[in-house]
């Protein structure tokens, strides 16, 4: 698939999702993304996720992408992953024993059934479906976004066995499912905040005050030239991330993409002034979704240490980004 | 083209061309060894160094990716690029006149009279001779365009009079890629000529200027009445703006792609500084910025090679490289603060002179402000 290609779907996907935007899921099996996702699932997971990004689209296609990773027949597409309580990867839920698993994190309303990646008494990785949980509705910032935090004992009704990744290497799938969604994330982040900074370049260059345009002045100049530049390397990230589709990479786009949306919030925010304060003005919705998105799958916290600890047990190529 | 005896046959892709530079270099590893640690006083080092770039050259390496009417093999640009990059990783410094390669050699190849290039750049890249560049002044940094060193047409050539500073490594130069007004006082960037100009000819006088790391790398240059033959103008009379651009590019390009393999292998050293004193979270966050770096770097680097324009946006590797190297330094001082303030033995001192030199990376080629400005007002269109 060329270019052109890639971006005539990007643009068909907008039309679609932006004529039904409270229907992404209907819109998207309309679409047929889900054998998109099976046959090009760098095409299909970096124009969805960008779009979902810019559009503020309701809930999130994580879950698809995850379940996807996980290289398990028997999950549906439509099955929910309990993500790790946002700020890390490493999962908190814990397999009590054969019939029980204790849920805690992060996951999308809906109907789909549960999917618990978690670890069992010996410390090794499990991945399990369970019965219907009941969510925690607390109001969470960003109520579009639809995660709900979970904290419950559940029934387990299945196993998947031999959760191994495609490596041959006999690890879990973990590892290869937060790099599969990280990379999708990262997508979304850039959508995010490409938003947000497009908006407040709109807003400085029309703004008269001291009869100039604020976009004139060097002060807010260098801001946004700030933000741009994280801009341009967060989607640089993005796009390498499906290089070597490797652990290090994927962490690197999604470090990327949250200091470029960190970036844009902060600075974004100030210079749209008073109006970017109020409930009107699109921007509060963009620092939600972004807010909501950082920490899932690990924030900058986690990120810069497995990074570092990679870096350091000599995990990564020294070619990694090759010319 | 023919490759030289040591390859078998010339490599014509990146991948190519870094397995058989690998191999070369396990295969002439005992050779090699003496460049590993290139210490002592600086005319040493230079000596050292032209040694192993001579040894680059008559291997063929360094002729890789350059015109072969210039004494290069041929091939795309890029390739020059992997050397580099493979030179740093197996742990030997870059010969001395590499950066200039970068920086100078693509525009004097764009830029000069077709016979004086087929010259001098065979003897740039075999290591014979070393360059330097004139072009900031006392009252040009990063408006450039403000120059005022002052080339009049005579008879056969232009006479020049003026000063520059900041010429790296001038006293050490054969030649210079200098920048002159060629217009009036106010013609800005529409009247100004370069040169490629002989640093032996009478009326130049070269004075270093020592740097707060303590190196006398920068020079101020004085220019008497110097006669500049007319064959070594490069490009067009007024027609010097194109050269500059064409170097800051080279600059931004392979040149920094060679910076941030160099920084890379600084982490290395900094995650293995003192038994692992640095955490884990301040590697990764300086590897993730190297990487962020090496993104635009090589987007840059293979725009460069396939003859696409850059345009403005090497403004952003310069200001990624910058912070990257801040970054990285600042947490050596953190870190190793105590060893580089109070010590200067070793490993401290080479953390020290970095982390000096470092605190320069967001004002040469352009402060940082003006980096700023060109993103914002060429990149995001905003108002000037």
């Amino acid at each position: 698939m060329d270019a052109e290609d890639v971006a005539q779907i990007a643009e068909s996907l907008r039309q679609a999702l932006s004529a039904q935007p409270q229907r992404t899921r209907r819109v998207l099996d309309e679409f047929g993304w889900q054998d998109l996702l099976a046959d090009e699932p760098k095409v299909a997971v970096s124009t969805l996720f960008t779009l979902a990004g810019e559009l503020l689209t309701p809930g999130s296609m994580v879950d698809a992408v995850l379940v996807q990773a996980a290289n398990d027949a028997t999950l549906a597409d439509d099955a929910r992953v309990v993500l790790p309580p946002p700020g890390t990867q490493v999962p908190l839920s814990r397999r009590i024993d054969g019939q029980t698993v204790a849920v805690e994190g992060v996951v999308q309303t809906g109907d789909g059934a549960i999917v618990v990646p978690c670890l069992d008494a010996g410390g090794e990785y499990a991945l399990v479906v369970c019965e219907p949980l009941r969510l925690l509705r607390r109001a969470p910032l960003d109520e579009s976004a639809g995660w709900a935090r979970v904290s419950a004992l559940a029934p387990i009704r299945s196993v998947v066995s031999d959760w191994t990744a495609p490596d041959g290497d006999g690890g879990p799938a973990w590892g290869d499912m937060v790099a599969a969604g990280r990379r999708a994330l990262a997508h979304e982040l850039v959508g995010v905040g490409s938003t947000m900074l497009s908006m407040t370049i709109e807003h400085v260059n029309e703004r008269v005050q001291f009869h100039r345009p604020l976009g004139s002045f060097q002060a807010v100049k260098h801001q946004l030239a700030d933000v741009h530049l994280w801009q341009e390397i967060a989607v640089l990230s993005a796009e390498a991330a499906w290089e070597d589709c490797g652990t290090q990479s994927a962490a690197l786009a999604k470090s990327a993409a949250i200091r470029f949306t960190r970036t844009a919030r902060a600075s974004c925010q100030q210079l749209l002034g008073g109006m970017g304060f109020t409930w009107e003005h699109d921007f509060h919705r963009y620092l939600r979704r972004a807010l909501t998105l950082e920490p899932l799958l690990g924030g900058t916290f986690d990120l810069h240490g497995e990074l570092g600890a990679a870096l350091r047990s000599g995990k990564v190529g020294q070619t990694l980004i090759a010319l | 083209m023919t490759a030289p005896a040591t390859m078998t046959t010339l490599p014509s892709t990146v991948e190519e061309s870094r397995t058989a530079f690998r191999a070369w270099l396990v295969e002439r590893h005992d050779e090699l060894e003496q460049f590993r640690h290139s210490g002592g006083d600086i005319t040493g080092v230079f000596v050292q160094l032209r040694l192993l770039q001579r040894m680059l050259f008559d291997a063929g390496w360094i002729r890789l990716g350059w015109p072969e009417s210039l004494g290069g093999l041929g091939g795309r640009p890029i390739l020059r690029s992997i050397v580099s990059e493979e030179l740093a990783m197996a742990g030997y410094p870059p010969p001395f006149s590499f950066a200039t390669q970068e920086v100078l050699g693509p525009a004097v190849a764009e830029f000069a009279r077709p016979d004086f290039g087929a010259v001098v750049l065979p003897r740039l890249l075999r290591g014979d001779e070393t360059w330097c560049q004139g072009f900031s002044e006392p009252g040009a940094g990063s408006d450039l365009a403000s120059l005022r060193l002052k080339a009049v047409a005579v008879d056969g050539g232009w006479r020049v009079s003026g000063e520059k500073i900041w010429t790296s490594w001038a006293q050490f130069a054969d030649r210079c890629v200098l920048l002159a007004r060629t217009g009036s006082p106010d013609s800005a960037h529409r009247g100004i000529s370069a040169f490629l100009l002989d640093m032996d000819t009478p009326g130049i006088k070269t004075s270093p200027l020592r740097s707060m790391n303590g190196d006398d790398e920068f020079c101020s240059l004085f220019f008497d009445d110097v006669l500049v033959p007319s064959d070594r103008l490069l490009g067009d009379v007024d027609g010097g703006w194109a050269v500059a651009m064409h170097v800051l590019a080279g600059e931004r390009g392979a040149a920094a792609w060679q910076r941030q393999v160099w920084l890379r292998t600084r982490l290395s050293d900094l995650a293995a500084a003192n038994d692992g004193v640095v955490g884990d979270g301040v590697i990764g966050e300086a590897f993730e910025l190297l990487m962020g770096l090496r993104l635009l770097s090589r987007r840059t680097v293979r725009a460069l090679s396939d003859g696409r324009p850059v345009g403005s946006t090497t403004s952003l590797d310069k200001l990624a490289m910058s912070t990257a190297e801040k970054f990285l330094f600042d947490s050596a001082l953190a870190a190793l603060g105590e060893n580089i303030v109070y010590e200067d033995s070793g490993e401290a001192a080479a953390w020290r002179n970095d982390y000096l030199y470092s605190r320069a990376s967001s004002i040469y080629g352009g402060a940082a402000e003006i980096q700023r400005n060109i993103i914002a007002e060429r990149l995001l269109g905003m108002p000037r």
